[in-house]
């Protein structure tokens, strides 16, 4: 990494900048996405702007934000008409540069979120070569130095949509999500979108919504947005008696019935037949995981011996329990 | 090579030394050749494609003879795997391959020659047991063998033990050297089958189920003892119908009394498998299935469909011809009673019934 700037940036006195002449709009070396301002505002008005922000000149006679986006943003939003900065000479400092000055700054100083590892692996991709990025950036970043790591991330910023950026942040989905959610068009991931903002999946239930979306969409021919679309899926969605766990809960489950529809079949079949046989409260008839097995469990809770004589008496002369089978055998 | 474009020969360590490295190079003057082993860029789609066009010469030093890798609670046939390669030039979209094994080359064991003592005094220093043994497992045992020269280097060795039997499984028609060595005794040359749909749609560059079913016939005419799988069993619409089209042609090619077996699967995977058919054969529907996992972990049709398959195979089969062999391929004792209406327990009951039928064939 080259620091040759480190002097002719520190030798720089702030001066007085009027906020109609500086870019607002985030620009080539800005990494800051999904930020809150209050506590900054809060700062800057206790306590002043302590460290001023650095911007560049451009060639077209404005400034552009190198370090500071976040300040400047505050102090607008705060009205200020005029703040102290140092201003670079545009014929002094290469672009690389500036990013890097912002990046260090930055890295200093916090965390930063997927989105923004995303920005700035993208910017430094306009300057580095993969190998450079990856032989050292990365691991500033805390990511693995792997290239396919370095594409998600730079994806993650430049390819979802701005709902599922907010969703990635504030963890409405998972990083894992948010990868498999690349690969897909641009329609099925505003479709999803859509799903996230109204229902609340755990990680464990994207992962099954994001393969069983995929696999029904694929068996039946229907596109994932049309799915989402259609009556089942928005009956639930729209659905006022449901909280949105529950709204996730159905989703899946109908997903599920579209997927598999003789295990699903089978596993209502053997739990109305298992209610008919109206068993004691202290007694359950369970099937394996996927019925798998050719065994059924049979559980009975009991205080003591005479209770389970007594339940045992009882299951004697239950009605229709010889009957039990495989619930893809015998009449539903 | 004709079907398989070999594009590059990656020779590893002293493979050079042995005369099945430099016959295979000479048969391909023109392919370049490497020596290095870095093959790997660490993207599994890229260099599976690419691993197939890789030809890695390399010695092997780990067991040459391998029980099959059979399941937990599910009956294994007890065949033994000679490991002459690894990998396989044809490119079927389900095949387990794909996430079997790390290295994605067509590796070819160029020592086997001079190992393969090791695996023939097994077999003579134990007389009373019989040894299944086949090369089909890890590769197709003839789709390289015009270049390797397999079935000249081991058929012979094998005709001559009264206790072992080699089972060359393929999906190809390469029979031809096989059909100029005089040998027959102790030899089974088999062939996977699928229905015509599936073979069209799954198994990229196998050949047909006609063009195979006629060198199974060829084979047979010229007295070799035959063998069929249909492994995997896939659901697809029309499955009722088209199963059936090749059982005609089975009718129509092969004298079933000179059948020593017909195994049965359904189509079974480890999960990590869906992520790469799904990368590498996009317009695959193998994956459409109900699967579940199963006791032993991997993906399998929910149980009443391949109650439902293999029931449908069996009957159709012992309409054909009431004694083929019939067995199935890593399925539960239940599975077998219930759709086969016997069951032989365990594995050493399915071992015991298949080295009858060898017995039967060779004496």
């Amino acid at each position: 990494m080259n620091a040759d700037f480190s002097p002719y940036v520190n030798r720089l006195p702030a001066t007085e900048v009027p906020v109609e002449n500086v870019t607002l709009a985030p620009g080539p070396f800005t990494m800051s996405y999904g930020f809150n301002l209050d506590f900054l505002k809060a700062s800057v008005e206790g306590a002043g702007l302590l460290n001023p922000p650095i911007l560049l000149e451009s060639g077209a006679g404005d400034l552009l934000i190198v370090s500071g986006y976040r300040r400047i943003s505050a102090l607008v939003e705060l009205g200020r008409t005029h703040f102290p900065a140092r201003v670079l000479e545009a014929n002094k400092i290469h672009h690389l540069d500036a990013l890097l000055i912002n990046f260090f700054d930055n890295l200093a100083t916090r965390e930063f979120n997927p989105v923004e590892k995303g920005m700035i692996l993208g910017r430094l991709a306009e300057y580095l070569s993969v190998e450079q990025i990856l032989d050292f950036y990365m691991s500033l970043l805390g990511l693995p130095p792997r290239k396919s790591t370095l594409e998600n991330y730079i994806s993650f910023d430049r390819v979802l949509d701005e709902i599922l950026k907010r969703s990635l942040l504030d963890g409405t989905i998972s990083e894992a999500t948010a990868r498999a959610l690349l690969g897909r068009s641009k329609e099925e991931r505003q479709a999803m979108s859509g799903l996230f903002t109204k229902v609340t999946f755990n990680m464990n239930q994207q992962k099954q919504l994001l393969e069983l979306l995929t696999d029904t969409s694929r068996i039946s021919g229907v596109s994932i947005a049309e799915m989402i679309q259609s009556e089942p899926f928005a009956d639930i969605l729209d659905s006022a008696s449901m909280n949105r766990p529950q709204k996730a809960r159905a989703i899946l489950l109908l997903l599920r019935t579209m997927r598999f529809p003789r295990l699903t079949r089978a596993d209502e079949v053997f739990k109305k037949r298992v209610a008919k046989l109206h068993l004691p409260q202290e007694v359950q008839i369970k099937a394996s995981p996927y019925f798998e097995s050719e065994f059924y469990r049979m559980e009975i809770s009991f205080r003591n011996g005479r209770q389970l004589k007594d339940l045992i008496n009882q299951l004697v002369n239950i009605d229709g329990l010889q009957e039990m089978q495989d619930p893809w055998e015998g009449a539903e | 090579m004709a079907g398989f474009p070999i594009e590059k020969i990656l020779v590893e360590g002293n493979a050079d030394q042995y005369g099945l490295s430099r016959r295979i190079q000479k048969k391909m003057p023109d392919i370049p050749r490497v020596t290095s082993s870095a093959t790997r860029d660490g993207s599994a789609p890229y260099s599976l494609d690419r691993g197939k066009k890789t030809l890695h010469l390399l010695e092997y030093s780990g067991e040459l003879l391998k029980p099959c890798p059979g399941t937990t609670n599910h009956i294994c046939c007890g065949y033994q795997i000679l490991n002459v390669a690894t990998n396989c030039p044809l490119d079927c979209s389900y095949c387990i391959l794909q996430s079997y094994f790390n290295e994605p080359d067509l590796r070819v064991f160029i020592n086997i020659k001079e190992r393969i003592e090791e695996v023939l005094h097994l077999i003579d220093s134990h007389p009373d047991k019989i040894f299944r043994i086949g090369t089909g497992e890890f590769t197709d045992s003839l789709a390289l063998d015009p270049l390797v020269g397999w079935a000249d280097m081991l058929v012979p060795l094998f005709a001559k033990r009264k206790n072992a039997i080699l089972e060359l499984k393929t999906k190809t028609t390469n029979i031809d050297r096989l059909l100029k060595l005089p040998e027959r005794d102790q030899i089974i040359i088999s062939w996977s089958l699928n229905s015509p749909t599936v073979t069209a749609t799954e198994e990229h560059k196998a050949a047909s189920i006609s063009k195979r079913l006629e060198a199974a016939r060829i084979c047979q005419s010229e007295g070799f003892i035959i063998g069929f799988h249909f492994d995997p069993l896939i659901p697809h619409p029309g499955w009722q119908e088209d199963y059936p089209r090749t059982l005609d042609l089975l009718d129509r090619f092969i004298d079933p009394a000179r059948i020593i077996w017909i195994s049965m699967g359904s189509f079974r995977f480890m999960p990590q498998l869906k992520a790469i058919i799904r990368q590498r054969h996009p317009q695959s529907t193998v994956l459409d299935g109900e699967f579940v996992r199963g006791m032993d972990g991997k993906m399998r049709y929910f149980k009443p469909i391949r109650m439902e398959l293999y029931r449908f195979m069996r009957e159709h089969l012992e309409t054909w011809y009431n004694n083929l062999g019939l067995y199935l391929c890593m399925e539960s004792d239940e599975i077998w009673r219930k759709t086969f209406g016997w069951t032989p327990q365990n594995t050493d009951g399915l071992s015991r019934f298949l080295d009858s039928r060898v017995k039967r064939f060779f004496g």
